[in-house]
């Protein structure tokens, strides 16, 4: 039947085989929905390798669920935290078989006195029938993901049941909890936590049928003796204990209507639990037992908190990784060159590019060399000679009418009253030396020709020398001054003047400024 | 058994994986020497490509001054050009002053003029150092009593324009001796000579430019050295 069903190559599935000391529960589920579940009671039962067989590429859990596994409690010395795992490692070598799966869980310091360490020791006897689960799992083609144990992994469990029973209803929870499942493989599993910490877990078989009023009887009195084995753990009534059975529908009604379980027992169907938690497909109305439920849980629950191995599922397990780790690296390997070279190869785009440009630019500039080439054939002289002559004669040819247009501007201001009598000018401009190196000396003649009075005479001396000195504002023009009254007093023949000189002689120095014109 | 199938597919994968990765590898070293290649092209072509940019750049530099110096070339009067002697003896200045001189003397109605030149040495001034010319230079001095200071104002004028090279008046001394008046005008007129009214002296600085002439280039020697 499990032949003809179709093969499912996706790697999105998981498979958990929860081995009982009765046989083991298969479950494949697809993200949180169970998709398949199967119970065989023996791993050389032909319907448990077809069953992988739908499922190649999922990786296999195996949960714990049988009587050989023991939790004891230690008490550690107070070594550092450090120290603490050697020291844990070594008791474990000590106390069990090197056969076993062995671990510890810690339980946290004692609050007071010499601050010991607690630990919940952990051994699992690795012996027939429940290592041939272990070898049969590991033996498939499917990649061996681990041994859990189910009470362990019970601790998140017991969180997300506490969530649906008290944080949503807002009740408050007792410090210990107790957990009853009826299981398929492996009868009544019973798990005791303190603060949510998993301190002791024991299994019966059912005694005397299946009936629903003999295994409520059962669960009553395996409770009952649960509990008595707490108290020696230190659990007294005032502490108070949350009870959760989890039984069939049948099971439960009797047990709501006369329960001599301890306190306020909450009583739940496999089915009420995955509808819950949202499992689909993981129990139906009429489930008699967990197993199906919890391995749903547990497979479909992203944190695993204890994980174990034989030697030889260890080594598998390494073995896988060490593959895993080569095709990622090589996988790595290969994005990453891939990356490059599309990187390189769009760069290609964008340099063609540049050498296009380029091309162009350098095609156009040689274009405008041969043209300019051609230009310079056309000179038919030497170019160098014809720029030192074109130099020199700037340079020569620089201020040589200054002297002459010196006298052009001053004579562009007289005004027929006056005359020069004599001019002296001395040019060094054909030196380098420019500044101040053109100095012209005039005598200049006033004619009072009109017999003007002498203040008129004087208004138009001024008048004069302010043309000159507005005409020639490039040079700096002075002139001598004039003769004071007495001069003119004297001019004028020894009496008070009061008719102007015949004639008045000034001397005028122009010079170059020394500023460049 | 279940080791030995997965080590064999350990070794599979291995396999698989070492030579994805050669082949991915390979793949990117192909593309990376194919985009090296087309790297070292654009760089040799950049190079080639900024080479002719420069040649272009100085070409254009040279092309730009020889053209200014050509359109200076023009404003350059040919009297002013270089010579092969360049005037570098007393002989060769005072031929090519005298007719001038004369001219002058005769044009702008000097009634005495006197000139006297100085030894003719190469100006070696910085400012007047070019790679093809020389400064060949001296000094003019001019003795003179004349008509008017107008007619001497010409004369300088003409000096310096008409000289070969270049001429700068250096120094000039005009003394007006006598006004011109209706009586003295009358007197010239009557007696038909030529009164001076101003005298004086004049010094110019005569430089003129030795070289060898500006000739035409062969235009065939020209487009075998381009």
């Amino acid at each position: 039947m499990a032949a003809k069903e179709k093969k499912s190559s996706s790697a999105k599935y998981k498979i958990v085989i929860t081995v009982g000391d009765e046989g083991a529960i298969i479950v494949c589920v697809d993200g949180t929905n169970m998709v398949k579940r199967l119970f065989v009671p023996s791993p050389s039962d032909e319907e448990f390798t077809a069953f992988f067989k739908l499922f190649p590429d999922a990786p296999v859990y195996i949960l714990v669920d049988v009587v050989d596994q023991a939790y004891t409690q230690h008490t550690m010395p107070p070594v550092s935290p450090f120290n603490i795992k050697k020291l844990v490692k070594r008791k474990l070598e000590k106390d069990f078989s090197e056969n076993d799966l062995t671990s510890a869980i810690p339980l946290g310091r004692e609050k007071s006195g010499r601050r010991d360490w607690n630990y919940l020791f952990i051994s699992v006897r690795n012996v027939a029938p429940f290592s041939d689960w272990i070898d049969a799992a590991a033996e498939l083609p499917n990649k061996f993901a681990g041994v859990y144990l189910l009470p362990v992994e019970m601790m998140e469990f017991l969180k997300d049941l506490k969530k649906i029973v008290f944080i949503e209803k807002g009740q408050k929870e007792s410090e210990w909890q107790m957990i009853v499942s009826h299981n398929k493989v492996g009868g009544f599993r019973q798990i005791v936590f303190k603060n949510g910490k998993l301190v002791f877990t024991r299994i019966s078989q059912p005694i005397g049928g299946q009936t629903p009023d003999v295994v409520a009887g059962n669960i009553e009195q395996e409770t009952l003796n649960t509990i008595e084995y707490i108290r020696r753990l230190g659990f007294d009534d005032e502490k108070g204990l949350d009870v959760f059975v989890i039984a069939a529908a049948e099971v439960k009604d009797m047990l709501e209507e006369n329960s001599a379980i301890y306190g306020k027992p909450l009583f739940l169907t496999p089915y009420e639990i995955a509808s819950q938690l949202g499992l689909k497909g993981a129990a139906t109305e009429n489930d008699r037992f967990s197993d199906v439920v919890v391995s749903s849980y547990f497979i479909t629950h992203k944190k695993h908190l204890l994980k174990l191995g034989t030697d030889y599922t260890n080594k598998i397990e390494q073995l896988s990784m060490v593959s895993t780790t080569l095709r990622g690296i090589a996988a790595l390997i290969v994005c990453f060159a891939i990356f490059l070279a599309a990187n390189s190869f769009i760069s290609t785009f964008d340099t063609r590019d540049k050498i296009k440009n380029t091309k162009l630019i350098k095609e156009r500039s040689e274009q405008k060399l041969k043209e300019l080439e051609e230009f310079k054939v056309q000179f038919d002289k030497d170019p160098g000679k014809v720029k030192d002559i074109a130099s020199m004669d700037g340079i020569l040819s620089r201020n040589k009418m200054e002297p002459l247009e010196l006298v052009a501007k001053y004579a562009s201001v007289n005004n027929f009253t006056t005359s020069v009598k004599r001019i002296n000018i001395s040019n060094d401009r054909s030196s380098v030396k420019e500044t101040n190196s053109l100095t012209a000396n005039l005598d200049v003649v006033f004619s009072n020709k009109e017999n003007e009075s002498i203040d008129k005479l004087l208004d138009k001396i001024d008048s004069f020398t302010n043309a000159v000195k507005s005409k020639l504002e490039n040079y700096e023009v002075s002139f001598s001054g004039l003769p004071d009254e007495n001069q003119l007093t004297v001019l004028g023949g020894g009496e008070e003047a009061t008719n102007a000189p015949q004639n008045i002689t000034l001397k005028a120095e122009i010079k170059t400024t020394g500023k460049k014109k | 058994m279940k080791i030995a199938v997965i080590k064999k597919k350990l070794i599979k994968d291995g396999i698989m994986s070492i030579g994805a990765a050669i082949i991915a590898t390979s793949i990117y070293y192909y593309v990376g020497s194919f985009e090296e290649n087309i790297k070292k092209e654009l760089r040799l072509l950049s190079r080639d490509e900024s080479m002719v940019t420069s040649s272009l750049i100085n070409s254009q530099k040279e092309y730009e001054e020889a053209s200014n110096a050509f359109t200076a070339l023009n404003n350059v009067k040919e009297h002013r050009l270089p010579t092969a002697e360049g005037y570098d003896s007393a002989a060769s200045r005072i031929r090519a002053a005298r007719p001038l001189i004369e001219k002058f003397k005769k044009k702008y109605e000097f009634t005495n003029l006197n000139v006297t030149f100085s030894g003719i040495e190469e100006d070696k001034n910085d400012e007047y150092k070019v790679a093809s010319l020389k400064v060949m230079g001296n000094e003019m001095s001019v003795e003179f009593q004349g008509m008017s200071d107008e007619l001497i104002f010409a004369f300088i004028y003409s000096v310096i324009e008409e000289f070969p090279g270049y001429v700068q008046l250096k120094e000039m001394n005009i003394e007006r001796n006598k006004t011109i008046s209706d009586s003295l005008i009358k007197k010239i007129n009557d007696t038909a000579t030529l009164i001076p009214t101003v005298s004086g002296r004049m010094v110019f600085t005569w430089k003129t430019l030795k070289g060898e002439p500006l000739t035409t280039i062969e235009k065939e020697d020209k487009n075998e050295q381009s």
